[in-house]
C-alpha cells in the first residue's frame, strides 16, 4: 500500500514538472511588465529597472527558470511580486477557504445527487425520474456566475436573509456553496442513475431478489455498493471542474479563495503567485485522484494497488 | 409685552449659553469612543509608507506615522511633525524646523536624523519607492541640529512644502528600520496618533490609540479596518450598523444611501480627472480642429449623470477645481454635435478611416462604460471607431511606448495629483518632458511655448504671479485639446449619521482621529 | 462500416421518441433562427447607446428593458446569439481540428508518440479547463478570435482522450487488420476505417462541447476578458449588469437566461444522441 502510494506520487512528478514548465514560459509571454505594474504609473524608468533587478526579471529566461526550479525543489515558491510576502503564505491564507467551499459544495451535491440518482434509476421513466434528470441538466446548463447573482438578488437583495458575499460566518458559505454545488450535482446525479441502472440489471440482483430480500436492502446493499465506483470516480473528476468553477463563484461572492487569487494575480502580472497557485491546484487535483483510487481499493478488493482490475 | 419678548429672548440666550457650556465641559467624557469599525475593499499589501501607492493604505499609514506637514481640505498647510519652514531666495534650499520632545511609538526620539534617514531611504535607488518621482527635486538632506533640517533642491520647485505633506515623506522610526529591515512593511512604527495592533491578512487591520501621541489625544480608542471586498455587502453592513464607515460605496447606490436616515454620504470633489487622451503628434488627432470637434461631440453632462450617477462633474478647466492654480475656462466645449461635424468638415476629416480607441477596464469608476459612451458619441458624428479593452498591465505598457512606436489614437486615462497644486496636473501630463517613455503624458502634447510657461511657474515664488502663469498655461492647453476633457471624480464615503467631525479630503483620504459620536 | 438507410431511419424514429432530445433540438433551432434573423427581428443598431434612456425597466418599447447605456437588452441578446454561435462553432472546430488527429495518431501508432501526446494531455488535464482558458486569454489578449482559440485549446485534451480511447478499441478489429495485411497505407486506414467508427462519440462530445464553449466564453466575458465592447456578448452583458444588481436587476437577469437556454439546447440534444447512439446507456 505504502509502496503504491509512493509510486503513484512519483509518477505524478513529470506532470507537475510539465505544468511548471508550461506555466513558466506561458507567463513570460504575457504582455505587460510586472515591474511597471509594481512601480506605479508615474514611476521613472530607473525605478522600474531597479525593481526588475530586485525581482530577477532582468536575467535571461532560462536562468530564471533554473532558479525557479532549484527553489521549487526546496519547496520555496518565492515571494509575491505584489506584496513581497512568501507565496506559500499568500496561498496558505486562501487555500483553506477554497477547500472549505469545495468540500461544502461536493457534500451538498452528493447529499442531493446520489439519492436523486438512485430514485431516478429505481423509478425510471416516471415523472420523478424526469424531474430529477431535468433538474440535473438545468444545473450544468446554467452559468454559475448567473445563478450566483440570481441567488444574491433573491436572498440578499429582496429577502435580506443571507449576506451577498464575504466570509466570516456559517451564513456566508450558504450561497456560494449552493451555487457551486448546482454546477456539480448534475454529473453526480447522472452518473449515479446510469451506474445504478446497470447494477440493477445484473444477475446477482435478480438472485438477491429471488432470495426474497427486501427491495430496499437489494438496492442499498447490493446495487449501490457496486455502483459506487463510477460515482466516486465522477466525484473525483468533478474536483477539477469545481476548482475552475470556484474562480467564477469566488468572484461573484467575493470569497477570498484561490480562484480570486489567481485571477487577481494574472491581472497584476504577479508571476510567482500565479505559478505557485496553479502548481498547488495541480497537486491538489492529483492528490484527490489518488485518494479516489485508494477508496476504490477499499470498496472493491478486486482492485489491486497495481491499479489494474 | 415687548419687554416681555425681549426678556424671553435674553433668557433663552442665557439658557442656550449655559446648556452650550455644560455640553462643552461634558463633551470630553462622552467623546471617548471605544471602537470605530471601517469597512474597506482591499487588504493592505505593505504598511511601509514609501512603498505604498494605494490611497487607502497611504491613509492608514498617515494614521500610524503622521506627516511633516498636513494639507487641509481647503489647501492650507498645517504644521505636524514639522513646525515651520524657510525658503532661500533662489528657491533651492529649504530650512525645516521640527517638533521637540516627540517620540516614536517605540520610544525612539524623533529628531532631524530620523527625518534624514527617512528621506534618504525614499531617495535610495536600491529601494522600491513607486512615487519617488514626486520628490525627485530633492538633492540633499542635511542635519543642522537635533531639530533643524536643511533640504537642498536640484531645481526650484514652488510647491515643495506641500510635497512634504505626502505620505512618502512620513518619518519612520530609525530603531524599527534597524530592527526589522525591509520587514518594516509588516511592522510599522511611526509617531502618529495610532499604533498597529493586529493585522489578520485578508480579514482586518486593527489600530489602537498611541497614548504618547504628541498632538491632541485622539477620540477613538480603537480603529478596526474590516476587509469586505464586495461593495454591496459593505453598504448593507453600514445600513445594519455592523460597521460605522463604508469606504467608497458603488456610485449606482449613492442615491439610495443618501435617502437612508441613518447614513451620511460625503463626496468631496477629488483631484482626479478622467479624460480621453488624443494623440497630439500622430494620426487623425494631430489636427487641432479634429481634437476640438471631438470635445464638442461628447455630452459630458450626460456621462456624469447617467453613467456615473453624479459622482463626477464635467471638467471646466484642465485640472480639478480644488487645486491651487485652477481656473475656470471662459470658453466651454458644450455638447454640440452639429458644430463638431462642421469642424470635422473644415478639417477635411477622412470619414472612411477607423479611429482606434482603447480603454482600461475596472481601473476607474465605470471606465469601460464611459469609453463606450464616448465611442457612441463619436460614431454619432460620423467617425468610425473601434474600441478595445485591456487589463491594466497591458494597458500601461501600451501607453508608455515612445511616439515612434505608439499606436495610441484615442485612449481613456485618469490622473490624480497627490497634492492640491495644479503643477502635477499641468506639468505632469502636458510638459513635453513627460511624454512617454519618460512620463505618462501619453497624449504626447508637445508645445514649446507651453513648456516655457510651465518651467517659469516652477521658478516663481510669488503665489500671485504663479497663478497668473498657470492661468495662461491652462488656457493654452485648453484651447489645444490634447484630451477630450471628460470629468473630475468625487471621493465617496458613507458613514453612520452619529459620527460628526469626520475629516474627508480631496486627495481621497479620511481621518476619523477627532470625530464625535452623537 | 457504412450506415445503411434502414439504420438511419431507425435512429430518427428513436430520436423522435426521445422528448428531451426533441426539445433540445427545438431550442437549437430557435437559437439558429434568432442568430440568422437578428437584423429582421431587431431593426436598428443594438450597440447604439442612448444615455437618456439608461437602466429602464422592461416596457412595451423595450420588452427586456435597457442597460446602463440605454441600449435595448432584447436587441443585444438577439445579436448576441450570433456572437455565441460563432464562438461555439469556432471553439469546437479548434477542438476537433487539433484534438481528433492527435487522438487518432496517439491511439493508432502507440509507442513513443503516444507517450509524448499522453503526457502533454495529462498535463493539460491537470489544469481545470476554465483556468487554462483564462490563462491563455491573458497571454493572447482579449478579443473574439483569441477567446475562440483559448477556449478551443482548453478543450483539445478532452477530444484527444476520447478519440484515442475509441481508436484503441477499433485498432484491433479484424477489418482494420485485414486492411493492414493488404498493405493499405496507415493514413488511408485512419481515414477510411478508423475515423468513421469514432464519429459517434465525437458527435456526442461536439454537441456537449458547444454548450461548454458557450459557458466558458460567457465566463471569460463575465470576468471582463472576453470579446471587445460594444460587442453584445452575453457573458460580458451579465458582467456589467452586476453593478446594477440592486437598482436594476433585469440587466443581469436576461442575458443569463439566454445563455441557459442555448446551453440547455446543446446539452439535451447531446444527451439524447448519447442515449440513442451509445449502447452502453440504452
Amino acid at each position: 500500500m505504502f509502496q503504491y502510494v509512493l509510486k503513484r506520487l512519483l509518477s505524478t512528478l513529470p506532470v507537475l514538472i510539465g505544468i511548471s514548465l508550461l506555466l513558466f514560459f506561458m507567463l513570460r509571454m504575457l504582455p505587460g511588465d510586472p515591474a511597471q505594474v509594481l512601480a506605479g504609473q508615474m514611476a521613472s524608468q530607473e525605478d522600474i529597472q531597479s525593481i526588475r533587478q530586485q525581482l530577477g526579471f532582468d536575467k535571461p529566461i532560462f536562468v530564471q527558470f533554473g532558479l525557479f526550479l532549484s527553489r521549487l525543489i526546496r519547496f520555496d515558491l518565492g515571494r509575491s511580486a505584489r506584496t513581497q510576502n512568501p507565496v506559500l503564505e499568500e496561498i496558505g491564507s486562501r487555500l483553506p477557504n477554497t477547500v472549505l467551499l469545495a468540500v461544502a459544495a461536493i457534500t451538498l451535491a452528493c447529499l442531493f445527487g446520489i439519492p436523486a440518482g438512485i430514485i431516478s434509476a429505481v423509478r425510471r421513466y416516471t415523472w420523478i425520474d424526469y424531474l430529477f434528470t431535468s433538474m440535473a441538466l438545468f444545473g450544468i446548463s446554467m452559468p454559475v456566475f448567473w445563478l450566483g447573482l440570481m441567488l444574491v438578488v433573491v436572498f440578499s437583495v429582496l429577502l435580506k436573509w443571507l449576506p451577498a458575499g464575504g466570509t466570516g460566518s456559517f451564513k456566508h458559505i450558504i450561497l456560494p456553496s449552493f451555487t457551486l454545488a448546482a454546477f456539480v450535482v448534475a454529473f453526480i446525479t447522472r452518473m449515479t442513475r446510469a451506474s445504478m441502472m446497470e447494477a440493477l440489471s445484473q444477475d446477482y440482483i435478480t438472485t438477491a431478489r429471488s432470495k426474497g430480500l427486501k427491495e430496499q436492502m437489494v438496492i442499498i446493499k447490493h446495487a449501490l455498493k457496486n455502483a459506487l465506483i463510477p460515482i466516486i470516480t465522477v466525484v473525483g473528476l468533478q474536483f477539477g471542474l469545481l476548482l475552475g468553477g470556484a474562480v467564477l463563484t469566488e468572484t461573484v461572492f467575493a470569497w477570498p479563495g484561490m480562484g480570486r487569487l489567481i485571477v487577481d494575480s494574472i491581472l497584476a502580472r504577479d508571476y510567482p503567485v500565479i505559478q505557485g497557485a496553479i502548481l498547488i491546484f495541480g497537486l491538489l487535483y492529483i492528490l484527490v485522484n489518488l485518494v479516489v483510487d485508494l477508496i476504490y481499493a477499499y470498496i472493491d478488493p478486486r482492485i489491486r494497488y497495481d491499479g489494474r482490475k | 409685552m415687548e419687554k416681555m419678548v425681549r426678556f424671553m429672548k435674553a433668557f433663552l440666550f442665557v439658557l442656550m449659553f449655559i446648556v452650550g457650556i455644560s455640553f462643552m465641559t461634558l463633551y470630553p467624557v462622552h467623546a471617548q469612543i471605544p471602537e470605530l469599525k471601517i469597512g474597506i475593499g482591499i487588504d493592505a499589501d505593505t504598511l511601509n509608507p514609501q512603498e505604498q501607492t494605494t490611497t487607502l493604505v497611504q491613509n492608514m499609514c498617515d494614521l500610524i506615522y503622521d506627516t511633516l506637514f498636513y494639507q487641509t481640505p481647503d489647501g492650507k498647510l498645517e504644521p505636524r511633525l514639522a513646525t515651520g519652514y524657510k525658503a532661500s531666495k533662489d528657491g533651492l534650499s529649504y530650512t525645516i524646523t521640527l517638533q521637540k520632545g516627540v517620540k516614536f511609538s517605540d520610544g525612539t526620539p524623533f529628531d532631524a536624523k530620523a527625518v534624514k534617514l527617512t528621506l534618504d531611504r525614499a531617495l535610495d535607488p536600491k529601494l522600491r519607492v513607486p512615487l519617488r518621482f514626486a520628490i525627485a527635486m530633492i538633492k540633499e538632506v542635511k542635519v543642522i541640529d537635533d531639530h533643524t533640517l536643511q533640504i537642498d533642491l536640484k531645481y526650484p520647485f514652488a510647491p515643495f512644502v506641500p510635497t512634504l505633506s505626502l505620505t512618502i515623506c512620513s518619518p519612520i522610526s530609525p530603531a524599527a528600520i534597524e530592527k526589522y529591515g525591509e520587514e518594516v512593511r509588516q511592522n510599522p512604527v511611526g509617531a502618529g496618533p495610532y499604533i498597529l495592533k493586529e493585522w489578520v491578512k485578508g480579514d482586518r487591520i486593527v489600530m489602537v490609540r498611541n497614548e504618547n501621541y504628541y498632538g491632541k489625544k485622539p477620540t477613538v480608542a480603537r480603529l478596526t479596518f474590516k476587509i469586505i471586498p464586495e461593495t454591496a455587502t459593505r453598504e448593507a453592513m453600514l445600513r445594519t450598523g455592523q460597521i460605522d464607515v463604508c469606504y467608497k460605496p458603488l456610485p449606482s447606490n449613492v442615491a439610495s444611501l443618501k435617502a437612508d436616515p441613518n447614513v451620511t454620504v460625503e463626496m468631496p470633489l477629488s483631484t482626479r480627472t478622467i479624460f480621453m487622451g488624443l494623440n497630439y503628434q500622430k494620426g487623425v488627432t494631430q489636427n487641432k480642429l479634429v481634437r476640438q470637434a471631438f470635445n464638442y461631440a461628447v455630452d459630458k453632462r450626460a456621462i456624469c449623470s447617467k453613467i456615473l450617477f453624479d459622482t463626477a462633474v464635467p471638467m471646466n478647466g484642465p485640472v480639478s477645481s480644488i487645486l491651487f492654480g485652477y481656473h475656470k475656462m471662459a470658453h466651454q466645449y458644450e455638447y454640440n454635435p452639429e458644430k463638431a461635424k462642421e469642424l470635422l468638415k473644415k478639417a477635411n476629416f477622412d470619414f472612411s478611416k477607423t479611429v482606434n480607441m482603447r480603454t482600461p477596464q475596472g481601473r476607474y469608476l465605470f471606465d469601460q462604460q464611459v469609453s463606450e459612451a464616448v465611442q457612441a458619441y463619436l460614431q454619432a458624428i460620423g467617425v468610425k471607431t473601434e474600441l478595445r479593452t485591456y487589463d491594466w498591465p497591458t494597458y500601461v505598457a501600451g501607453l508608455l511606448k515612445p511616439i515612434q512606436e505608439t499606436e495610441l489614437e484615442v485612449f481613456l486615462l485618469g490622473w490624480g495629483p497627490l497634492i492640491l497644486d495644479a503643477d502635477m496636473g499641468l506639468y505632469g501630463q502636458f510638459h513635453s518632458s513627460t511624454n512617454p517613455p519618460k512620463g505618462l503624458g501619453a497624449a504626447h502634447y508637445n508645445n514649446p511655448e507651453y513648456d516655457k510657461l510651465m518651467d517659469a511657474s516652477r521658478l516663481e515664488q510669488d503665489p500671485k504671479k504663479r497663478l497668473e502663469i498657470l492661468k495662461k498655461a491652462s488656457e493654452m492647453v485648453w484651447d489645444d485639446c490634447p484630451w477630450i476633457w471628460l470629468h473630475v471624480e468625487k471621493f465617496v464615503i458613507a458613514y453612520s449619521k452619529k459620527i460628526k467631525g469626520m475629516v474627508v479630503t480631496s486627495t481621497e483620504k479620511f481621518y476619523p482621529t477627532y470625530i464625535r459620536m452623537e | 462500416m457504412d450506415s445503411s438507410k434502414p439504420q438511419r431511419s431507425l435512429i430518427w424514429i428513436k430520436f423522435k421518441r426521445n422528448r428531451a432530445a426533441l426539445f433540445g433540438s427545438f431550442l437549437i433551432l430557435i437559437y439558429l433562427a434568432v442568430a440568422l434573423l437578428a437584423p429582421v427581428l431587431f431593426p436598428g443598431n443594438p450597440s447604439a447607446p442612448n444615455l437618456m434612456k439608461s437602466l429602464e425597466r422592461p416596457s412595451l418599447k423595450h420588452p427586456l428593458g435597457t442597460d446602463e447605456l440605454g441600449r435595448s437588452i432584447l436587441g443585444r441578446i438577439l445579436y448576441g446569439s450570433r456572437i455565441s454561435l460563432l464562438i461555439a462553432i469556432g471553439v469546437v472546430c479548434v477542438g476537433l481540428l487539433v484534438g481528433v488527429p492527435l487522438g487518432l495518431i496517439s491511439g493508432y501508432y502507440g509507442g513513443k508518440i503516444d507517450f509524448v501526446i499522453q503526457r502533454v494531455t495529462d498535463t493539460l488535464l491537470a489544469f481545470p479547463g476554465f483556468l487554462l482558458a483564462l490563462a491563455l486569454v491573458a497571454v493572447l489578449g482579449v478579443g473574439l478570435k483569441n477567446t475562440i482559440v483559448s477556449v478551443g485549446i482548453s478543450m483539445v485534451p478532452i477530444y484527444i482522450r476520447l478519440v484515442r480511447g475509441c481508436t484503441l478499441g477499433v485498432r484491433e478489429q479484424t477489418y482494420v487488420e485485414a486492411a493492414r495485411a493488404m498493405g493499405t497505407r496507415n493514413g488511408i486506414i485512419l481515414i477510411r476505417h478508423i475515423l468513421p467508427n469514432v464519429l459517434t462519440p465525437i458527435t456526442i462530445q461536439t454537441s456537449l462541447g458547444m454548450g461548454t464553449a458557450i459557458l466558458f466564453a460567457a465566463g471569460l466575458g463575465f470576468l471582463g476578458i472576453g470579446v471587445q465592447p460594444p460587442t453584445p456578448e452575453w457573458g460580458a452583458m451579465l458582467g456589467s449588469g452586476r453593478a446594477y444588481l440592486f437598482n436594476a436587476p433585469h440587466v443581469a437577469t436576461f442575458p443569463g437566461i439566454a445563455i441557459f437556454l442555448a446551453v440547455l439546447g446543446f446539452n439535451l440534444s447531446g444527451d439524447g444522441l448519447r442515449d440513442i447512439l451509445d449502447p452502453r446507456f440504452k
